[in-house]
């Protein structure tokens, strides 16, 4: 069967205070209709090494029918705003945002919110007002521990920082480190301010409660790092309406931006794109 | 400021977000930015996005894109040539596109890594061009840049870290990293490698005849290519082009920009280039 991949359309969309960019894509005019999926970015250089993997995601959706919609959270990406206006309840009001966006650009009477890492913690926090359209939430390693992620982006950047220059800086990344004050307000590039740091601290894996909404929650997680334990142990305890997949990789998103490493994760794609479907 | 997304070039193939000033005026001028190696359009920690928003509070239009294939742009279609070609053709799309629609006649390019390259090639290729600069890109050494390198790495070491690569040494378990050769590409620009000596400066010649305000700058991370701040000068002082190239040693600055103060420092420097900028454009009205 042929199929019409008709051309993404990239636009500003939102309150004019918090203009968000985002790009859409039209489902595949000849595959069966499906619910708009909206992807939910991670965070900062994870969001940057990943753009590709969710450009190629949102492609493969598009085959498989389902309209999408890209966005950036405010002061990310091309939107409006600066690094430093980071704040995950204001980013959760972009989900529901771009949610709207798409169900008005598509026609799509129900929606699939696909989350990766920062983005899914979001996705999730966003859930709590989900519209009823919201059928599934699909959750790709996301960050439940925020005290975990906060110590992990502290290390990648000290280690990223410390390979920069030819000619090691001194006091070095490393030696700045032993100081616990330093680094703090700012991961790989882009900042953590004050907010996003409390808010990002406040996540915690122990006792976490699933939104009410939607009916079906996937976690996509590779079980052999402490955060996959974690989640799988977390969903152990959810209503049934949680389910984990298995998805192995060694993919480090957190990774240098000159850094040659893979950019797409084929078995995550390919889970990916089958959970967002409404039959999956 | 007001930001618009575009699609433009064959088959509106390529995206980019055009970033204008609340001036009321028609700009005569634009800055392009684009990708870094894989990285996309907002650049090495969302620097191109910082850098048009500190452009538009000083006046200035530009547009930040991605070339055929990288970020959100589809892949060129029936094209001839390799990336390198395409780049150049990329480019010169995006200054079709703003001529067009928007009436901008000149432009200034700036690269970082791979696109340090792009940005000279397209430089040479396009009249329209009236500034570059080029952030780790070719570079040409001296029989002074190998020595600094080794005084800097040697004068950075710890007594332990000489002992212990004395010991190696003597055991014989260090091989020493051959310098690179002028050949060889430039920092991150794989698969490119600089223009011969003569023809570079040939082409130099040609961008300063054409009075365009060419910046070469060169990070710390790059320091087995260009090691020292007079090593652009030492390598071309002799030519009738050298007073008219400023190239800037920045040991402070990493090759991605990593840290935000080191973000800040590279939005500092374009600032400060800008008026060299509008002079060479003024001067080709």
């Amino acid at each position: 069967m042929s199929m019409t991949v008709a051309p993404i359309r990239p636009f500003y969309f939102g309150d004019p205070q918090r203009r968000l960019f985002g790009i859409f894509h039209p489902a595949a005019a000849s595959a069966a209709a499906q619910p708009g999926v909206l992807l939910c970015p991670a965070f900062g250089q994870e969001a940057v090494r990943a753009h590709r993997m969710m450009r190629v995601l949102a492609e493969r959706l598009v085959r498989a029918g389902h309209p999408v919609l890209r966005f950036d959270f405010h002061g990310t990406g091309d939107s409006m705003g600066d690094d430093v206006d980071g704040d995950l309840h204001g980013w959760a009001g972009d989900v529901l945002a771009a949610d709207r966006e798409l169900r008005a650009r598509s026609g799509a009477l129900h929606t699939t919110w696909i989350g990766m890492r920062l983005g899914a913690a979001i996705a999730l926090l966003a859930a709590e007002q989900a519209p009823p359209g919201l059928l599934r939430l699909v959750v790709w390693d996301p960050v439940l521990d925020g005290a975990r992620y906060l110590q992990y982006l502290r290390e990648r950047h000290v280690a990223i920082l410390g390979d920069a220059f030819s000619v090691t800086p001194r006091p070095s990344a490393s030696e700045r480190a032993r100081d616990p004050s330093e680094f703090q307000d700012e991961a790989i590039g882009f900042a953590l301010p004050p907010v996003l740091r409390e808010q990002v601290l406040a996540l915690r894996p122990a006792g976490r409660r699933w939104p009410a909404r939607p009916a079906s929650i996937v976690a996509l997680t590779d079980p052999s790092d402490a955060d996959g334990r974690d989640l799988v142990a977390a969903c152990a305890a959810a209503p049934s309406r949680v389910q984990t997949v298995e998805v192995r990789h060694d993919t480090v998103w957190a990774s240098d931006s000159a850094d040659n490493g893979a950019l797409i994760t084929a078995p995550a794609l390919m889970l990916l794109v089958k959970h967002a479907g409404a039959g999956a | 400021m007001t930001e618009t997304p575009l699609l433009f070039g064959p088959d509106a193939s390529l995206v980019g977000v055009l970033t204008q000033p609340d001036t009321g005026s028609a700009s005569k001028l634009a800055f392009l930015t684009f990708n870094a190696g894989v990285i996309p359009r907002v650049g090495p920690h969302r620097l191109n996005v910082k850098l048009a928003r500190t452009l538009a509070r000083a006046g200035q239009t530009s547009l930040r894109f991605d070339l055929s294939g990288q970020g959100d742009s589809r892949s060129a279609v029936g094209t001839e040539g390799d990336f390198w070609d395409q780049a150049v053709r990329d480019l010169r799309s995006a200054m079709d596109h703003l001529e067009q629609h928007f009436g901008i006649r000149h432009f200034a390019l700036i690269g970082i890594c791979s696109g340090a390259v792009n940005v000279f090639a397209a430089a040479r290729a396009d009249a329209r061009v009236v500034g570059l600069l080029s952030f780790d890109g070719h570079w040409y050494g001296t029989r002074w840049s190998r020595p600094v390198r080794h005084w800097k790495r040697f004068r950075n070491l710890s007594w332990a870290a000489v002992a212990a690569t004395a010991l190696r040494r003597l055991s014989g378990l260090v091989v020493e990293k051959p310098a690179p050769a002028e050949g060889e590409p430039a920092p991150g620009a794989a698969g490119s490698a600089n223009p011969p000596r003569a023809e570079f400066v040939r082409a130099l010649q040609a961008l300063a005849d054409r009075r365009v305000a060419v910046f070469f700058m060169y990070s710390g991370s790059s320091i087995e290519y260009y090691s020292y701040a007079g090593q652009f000068r030492d390598a071309f002082g002799r030519e009738a082009f050298s007073d008219q190239v400023r190239c800037d040693f920045r040991p402070d600055l990493d090759h991605t920009l990593i840290s935000l103060a080191a973000q800040q420092r590279m939005i500092d420097v374009v600032s400060g280039w800008v008026p060299e900028v509008q002079r060479a454009s003024a001067s080709q009205a």
